[in-house]
């Protein structure tokens, strides 16, 4: 057990810090975040950086955790136009990788994942967006909500229904769907309690045609590839988690050295700063183990699962830790934003009751 | 008041708050509490709810001011802020004060008003930079809860003062009651007069004492109405083929919210339990109560058309704003363990 990175992964972790330290400053995290807008100088200013750097799935994880460090809404909009990638990186054939994966790694263009509709996102196999077959074609009818990069990207790895089966989850098969499609409409969603920046719509989709070719690997194994996918996801969701509450931490540390000795060495502040402290590394130590069973081609979704929830709840509980010891100066200042942002971990990509239920059955399936 | 007396009054905020609050909830999260509201809410006595009759008041029993709080609080937080502040808070001192003229122009909803108090929470270290002279204010306020109000009461070496308008505004990040704000307020020559000499900081400090109960009434009202949504949306909101409603977790919780809410509800309007200890309970449940509500409502939740999330941000704020903060908890200590008690 070695917990220490390479020399090369600490560098990276302090340009990343430095780069978002320096784009990323409170002046500019109010503004998008008021105007809700998507900040595209910010993404590409990232990418020319290589401040994401595929070449190393560490450096990601550290590139997530130390701009969401700085704030939430640019840190995740500056490396989420990546988001499905690896679906068609693994499922997805030669060609698909090539038409749009490689435009998207080199900076030109944005993709998204769709797979929540208006009617459900926790219950995944009861999606009911439709793709019928019609000669050389696919055609999708239906609705998705709350998609990051919804009225941005130029593509979507969608999951749609192609069979009603018996179990519902084998009739679902995801499509590469470029946003220019006829019959494809965005509706920007605006009004989020936080992440303003990250750009997020409801997708109409009427009468869309998608050639065959854009069909991610087989019919009827979308649910397997999307389920796959999450379990590679999640670890940069719990990634996302460590930043929010580190970067809620770190200010609440700055607030009170400022207060001075009188205020913060007080006892119910020192257990609140020994609380979180402790939370955050707990939340670190499972992720990076998570992330290490990942990496190295022995993922295991429980402790995925358990990561997602654990950095999303101390995100959350780091945050509000941060306003309660902090009071007036902190619910003044940035950490307000921190609170509102921390809250979204625990919803997206699994909420932490769809976590739990995974951790369980997952240990009681063992068990048996 | 005898208890239909008091059923007609719920009634009767209920429907003035469907009538006038519901359909600008959302608008108030975003623009700020538009002036009409507060003229139609002073047509119904809620403004001055608690002032004497001489002065333009309602002299309402503490009861139905209570009520008055916890049904506004469940259309907009924001509102049963703007009420507690004008009838609590500034109310309350500017009667102290002999200020009746002023107390009369709230009532109507013609002004509003609002006192810088934050300064003295022990959290705050905001520099303080007002300087008064010749009757004349110059500098800053900080951390003013409503920057726009027309009245604006502030300490000064601890005097109280009253300002009518200022000279602008610089709005601070607000995480809730959004329909007031939060900024701070610049006075350059403003003409102030003085309300009380010396011993202004007991005066607030008085003031938020002895609103526990209503701030209490407040996250009565937050927890009930978001709870409310949550359960209404569990009826209907499908997972897996069944309605939320149907998985333990989420009806246990919904279920105990709302027996915790029943228990706080009795504490606050039928017992003779201290404000004291009232409150550290209620802020602490309209806090845990929000974060379940907006997370039964999963990614809609996060939407502020849906109305849930402000509750979440409100519930926080309530409890930074008027605490229990450190002093009250030392307050309590000291009254549990009847001498200083919690000071290391
Ligand atoms: C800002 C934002 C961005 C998003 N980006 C994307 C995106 O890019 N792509 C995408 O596909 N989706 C995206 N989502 C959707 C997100 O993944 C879903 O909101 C989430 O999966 C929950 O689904 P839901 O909102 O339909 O809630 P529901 O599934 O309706 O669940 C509501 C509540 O019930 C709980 N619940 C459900 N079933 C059970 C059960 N059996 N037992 C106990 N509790 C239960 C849930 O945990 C939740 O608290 C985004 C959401 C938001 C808010």
């Amino acid at each position: 057990m070695d917990f220490d990175f390479t020399e090369e992964q600490v560098k990276f972790r302090e340009k990343a810090r430095e780069f978002a330290e320096r784009e990323f400053s409170s002046e500019v995290a109010r503004k998008f975040d008021r105007e809700e807008k998507y900040p595209e100088e910010i993404r590409k200013k990232a990418y020319a950086e290589h401040v994401i750097d595929y070449s190393d799935p560490w450096k990601v994880l550290i590139a997530i955790e130390e701009l969401c460090r700085q704030d939430a809404g640019l840190g995740i909009s500056a490396t989420v136009p990546y988001f499905g990638e690896e679906v068609i990186m693994l499922f997805g054939s030669d060609h698909l990788k090539e038409k749009y994966l490689q435009p998207v790694n080199e900076g030109k263009s944005l993709m998204g994942l769709a797979v929540t509709e208006p009617g459900g996102g926790s219950d995944v196999a009861g999606l009911k967006t439709t793709a019928r077959k019609e000669g050389k074609n696919y055609i999708i009818n239906g609705a998705k909500m709350f998609i990051t990069n919804g009225s941005i990207a130029d593509f979507f790895v969608m999951l749609v229904r192609t069979s009603e089966e018996e179990k519902r989850h084998h009739g679902l098969s995801a499509f590469v769907v470029e946003s220019r499609f006829p019959g494809f409409k965005a509706n920007k969603l605006k009004g989020k309690l936080g992440v303003r920046a990250t750009d997020t719509a409801e997708l109409e989709l009427n009468n869309v045609v998608v050639p065959e070719e854009n069909l991610i690997g087989e019919e009827g194994k979308g649910f397997y590839y999307i389920m796959t996918f999450f379990n590679i996801s999640r670890i940069f969701v719990a990634g996302q988690g460590i930043g929010i509450a580190q970067g809620a931490f770190d200010r609440a540390l700055s607030i009170l050295r400022r207060k001075g000795k009188a205020y913060s060495e007080k006892e119910e502040i020192q257990f609140a700063v020994a609380e979180m402290a402790t939370q955050i590394q707990a939340a670190r130590l499972i992720t990076y183990k998570a992330a290490s069973y990942l990496f190295n081609f022995k993922p295991d979704p429980t402790i995925t699962s358990m990561a997602k929830k654990y950095a999303a709840e101390t995100a959350v509980f780091v945050a509000e830790k941060a306003l309660e010891v902090t009071g007036v100066d902190g619910i003044s200042s940035d950490l307000e934003r921190f609170y509102r942002d921390a809250k979204i971990l625990e919803i997206w990509e699994g909420t932490s009751e769809v976590e739990k239920l995974i951790i369980s059955r997952n240990i009681l399936k063992e068990a048996q | 008041m005898d208890q239909d007396s008091y059923r007609m009054l719920r009634e009767n905020v209920d429907e003035f708050c469907a009538r006038n609050v519901e359909p600008v909830s959302l608008k108030m999260e975003r623009e700020g509490m538009a002036s009409d509201l507060a003229k139609k809410s002073g047509t119904q006595g809620f403004n001055a709810a608690i002032a004497a009759q001489s002065n333009g008041g309602s002299a309402l029993d503490r009861e139905s001011y209570l009520t008055i709080l916890e049904r506004a609080a469940r259309s907009s937080p924001s509102f049963a802020m703007f009420l507690l502040m004008q009838n609590s808070i500034a109310g309350r001192i500017l009667e102290a004060a002999g200020k009746t003229g002023e107390i009369g122009e709230i009532a109507s909803g013609a002004k509003t008003a609002t006192v810088e108090f934050l300064s003295l929470n022990e959290s705050s270290s905001a520099e303080y930079s007002i300087n008064v002279s010749n009757g004349k204010a110059t500098g800053k306020l900080r951390n003013v809860i409503f920057p726009s109000a027309d009245l604006i009461v502030f300490l000064h070496q601890d005097s109280l003062y009253l300002a009518r308008g200022s000279d602008g505004t610089e709005p601070l990040p607000v995480l809730g009651f959004r329909g007031l704000g939060l900024g701070d307020v610049v006075f350059r020559d403003r003409p102030v007069e003085k309300l009380s000499e010396n011993g202004g900081a007991k005066l607030i400090m008085d003031a938020l004492k002895n609103a526990g109960r209503e701030v209490s009434a407040v996250a009565l009202g937050i927890t009930g109405r978001s709870v409310d949504m949550a359960v209404e949306y569990s009826r209907v909101r499908k997972t897996f083929g069944r309605p939320l409603k149907d998985y333990e977790p989420v009806a246990f919780q919904l279920a105990g919210f709302k027996a915790q809410e029943e228990e706080l509800r009795s504490m606050i309007f039928f017992s003779s339990v201290q404000d004291g200890y009232i409150k550290p309970l209620a802020t602490d449940l309209a806090r845990r109560a929000t974060k379940i509500a907006l997370q039964v409502h999963g990614g809609y939740g996060y939407l502020e058309d849906f109305g849930v999330e402000k509750f979440y941000r409100d519930s926080m704020t309530l409890s930074i704003y008027f605490g229990p903060s450190r002093s009250d908890m030392r307050n309590l200590s000291r009254e549990v363990y009847g001498e200083e008690s919690g000071v290391i």
